[in-house]
């Protein structure tokens, strides 16, 4: 396969905001780009908005969400104010989709090397003959083993990281400029889970495709993406480099996630720090921090708007305190 | 394969439909007489002229009762192939489509099952007329409503699904995504509705030909058959048991067919195949490699939705 490097962003999003039946939006004011051949991390408890995120970017958000957008380019398009005529163009050969479970994600009655073929068929891409052999030189680049034999079978046949790779292998075939992978390993095991990420990094060196991966395991962050953004209450509360991010949270709800990972050294009857309470609707309707209520170092002044503060090049938190030193140093959470 | 050792039902309900069709085909021509006319005197037992002896007026019991499960079954099998497509149609529409469409579609399914069957086809009768194919138009109509029905619940589970949801992000077009993702994976509620929906034909086109609005006089009909030889009833018994047993024999080996169906195609029941895996296929090759992928098909046709009811699923029982 002869990749075309694109050359144009494969997302930018600026000041999204998604809300559902007119109520609380569930996320405001979000930020995104995603370069050629770039993985932006999405990180963040459940109910913060990345999986919505990650629907409104394929534009496939039920008709009761409401999507507002200054500016929503999936690839090169601006899809801002596009309809479902607009959407099935891009959806599939601009940006594809990557799912969390590969059983659910095929068709347990059709055999995979039909199913790749589809994509390609469904937008004329290719013949019924073109479109087998590119069914086959996909499993091949996914490196799945016997492609020609694999082709000719059904989902059921093949074990979950098997059926993973099918997965992106359909998300590649129309070559698109940008994957969405919500949660792509969750439902596999710890060595499957690092040879797909290994497998989607290679993808977008080999295709150029940038990957917008969402996930709740900063481990998956840390071992794949070039950028993450935290989210946190349906807005980005902390982005920068993995390492960066990771190595100095600046914003405490980061601070507390990364201190909530058992690490080695951790004793083994010790309990484990958490976060308490939970996200509550009001926390996405407040002004100032939305974090403020769970947080361990929050003052009267986290009441006013934050906005992201530069903590470092490339790394930026929401938190009128983050560059205050003990903040970033210490991962003491709420008990 | 579907394992038919274990599967007394479906081998039962092939087998004595099989039969059937059989004794359907060629029993005039074995018989050699004409159904319609007279060939002996009144009321002959049987003999070797007449295996199953004469009816009142003198015509052979064979070749009528022939004939008779000829209407019998291809009325059943054709109404039932037409309600399938029809009402699995409609259920994959109002499932697909939900909504305002789904209600209406809906509706009216309900609107036709709150006739009662008989009545109903006595209706449709009398708007367009006594004969062959108002009878099959008929019965189609009063059998498609329970495969819109049938075919809906498991469309409700499948359309959410990320693998419809992975093709509507490909840009796949609806009607192919019903076609081609949704229907094969609702197969097995859909063919044991057609086994039970068959067996309910048999019964309303006995009941219809027995008040006489079914196959017109003078061809045999079960039902027909019945209601003529009812005042000799204490004369010649055997001229209401074998239509009778004819009925009854219909009816059981398309319900027993319907249960066979469930069985073998249901995960629960154990009857599928362990699908060969890659590592034991690679040593099979040419043929028996295709067999082993042919296995699978079947496979493959089961309820797919691990989360479906099971009740969901299953036929309803007329």
């Amino acid at each position: 396969m002869t990749a075309t490097i694109a050359t144009t962003d494969a997302l930018a999003v600026e000041d999204l905001s998604i809300s559902y039946g007119g109520g609380t939006p569930v996320v405001s004011g979000v930020d995104l780009r995603v370069g050629p051949g770039e993985i932006l991390g999405v990180i963040g408890e459940s109910g913060c908005g990345k999986s919505s995120i990650g629907f409104a970017v394929l534009g496939l958000l039920p008709t009761t969400a409401r999507v507002d957008a200054a500016r929503l380019d999936v690839g090169s398009r601006p899809m801002g104010d596009a309809d479902e005529e607009d959407w099935n163009e891009v959806r599939g050969r601009v940006a594809s989709m990557v799912f969390q479970e590969p059983m659910s994600a095929l068709n347990p009655c059709m055999r995979v090397g039909a199913q790749i073929a589809e994509v390609l068929l469904v937008h004329g891409l290719a013949d019924k003959k073109a479109a087998r052999a590119r069914a086959l030189e996909l499993l091949r680049l996914v490196q799945v083993p016997e492609p020609e034999l694999r082709a000719t079978q059904f989902p059921h046949q093949m074990s979950g990281g098997m059926r993973q790779r099918i997965v992106i292998a359909m998300a590649l075939a129309a070559n698109p400029q940008l994957l969405v992978a919500d949660e792509p390993t969750t439902a596999l095991d710890v060595t499957v889970q690092a040879q797909i990420l290994d497998l989607l990094d290679q993808m977008r060196r080999t295709t150029g495709a940038g990957v917008l991966l969402i996930s709740h395991d900063l481990g998956v962050i840390a071992q794949t993406c070039d950028r993450v953004v935290v989210m946190y209450a349906g807005e980005i509360v902390e982005e920068g480099v993995p390492a960066e991010v990771l190595a100095n949270p600046s914003h405490p709800y980061t601070a507390a996630l990364v201190a909530s990972i058992p690490t080695t050294t951790t004793a083994a009857r010790e309990d484990l720090p958490m976060i308490a309470g939970g996200v509550r609707d009001s926390d996405r309707a407040t002004a100032g921090c939305r974090f403020s209520a769970r947080c361990a170092f929050a003052t009267d002044a986290c009441a006013a708007p934050q906005p992201l503060v530069q903590v470092a090049p490339a790394h930026t938190a929401r938190c009128w305190r983050s560059t205050e030193p003990e903040l970033s140093t210490r991962t003491e959470v709420t008990a | 394969m579907i394992k038919l050792k274990k599967n007394g039902a479906l081998v039962a309900g092939i087998a004595i439909l099989a039969g059937l069709t059989v004794f359907a085909v060629l029993g005039p021509l074995v018989g050699g007489y004409d159904p319609n006319l007279t060939t002996g005197g009144p009321f002959e037992g049987p003999s070797g002229t007449h295996w199953l002896g004469t009816d009142n007026i003198g015509r052979d019991n064979f070749v009528r009762l022939a004939i008779a499960t000829r209407y019998a079954l291809v009325i059943s099998f054709v109404s039932s192939v037409i309600s399938m497509v029809i009402g699995t149609g409609i259920g994959l529409v109002a499932g697909y489509a939900g909504g305002r469409l789904d209600n209406l579609l809906m509706r009216g399914t309900e609107i036709i099952m709150a006739i009662p069957a008989i009545l109903f086809a006595l209706v449709i009768r009398v708007i367009i007329g006594p004969g062959f194919l108002p009878l099959i138009i008929a019965m189609a109509i009063i059998g498609a409503p329970g495969f819109a029905r049938i075919m809906r619940s498991p469309i409700l589970v499948l359309r959410d699904r990320d693998f419809v949801v992975a093709a509507e992000i490909a840009g796949v077009r609806k009607p192919w995504i019903a076609l081609s993702h949704l229907l094969p994976n609702a197969t097995t509620p859909m063919l044991v509705n057609f086994a039970s929906t068959a067996s309910l034909a048999v019964l309303i086109e006995s009941s219809l030909s027995f008040l006489g609005q079914g196959v017109q006089a003078p061809d045999p009909s079960a039902g027909r058959m019945i209601s003529e030889s009812m005042r000799y009833m204490q004369l010649d018994p055997l001229l209401i048991v074998l239509p009778a047993v004819l009925i009854t024999l219909l009816t059981i080996a398309w319900n027993l067919l319907a249960d066979g169906v469930q069985m073998a195609l249901s995960p629960k029941a154990g009857n599928l195949a362990v699908p060969t895996r890659g590592r034991r296929r690679k040593k099979t090759s040419g043929a028996a490699g295709r067999a082993a992928t042919g296995t699978t098909v079947e496979a493959g046709q089961r309820p797919v939705p691990a989360d479906t009811p099971e009740d969901e699923a299953a036929p309803a029982r007329v």
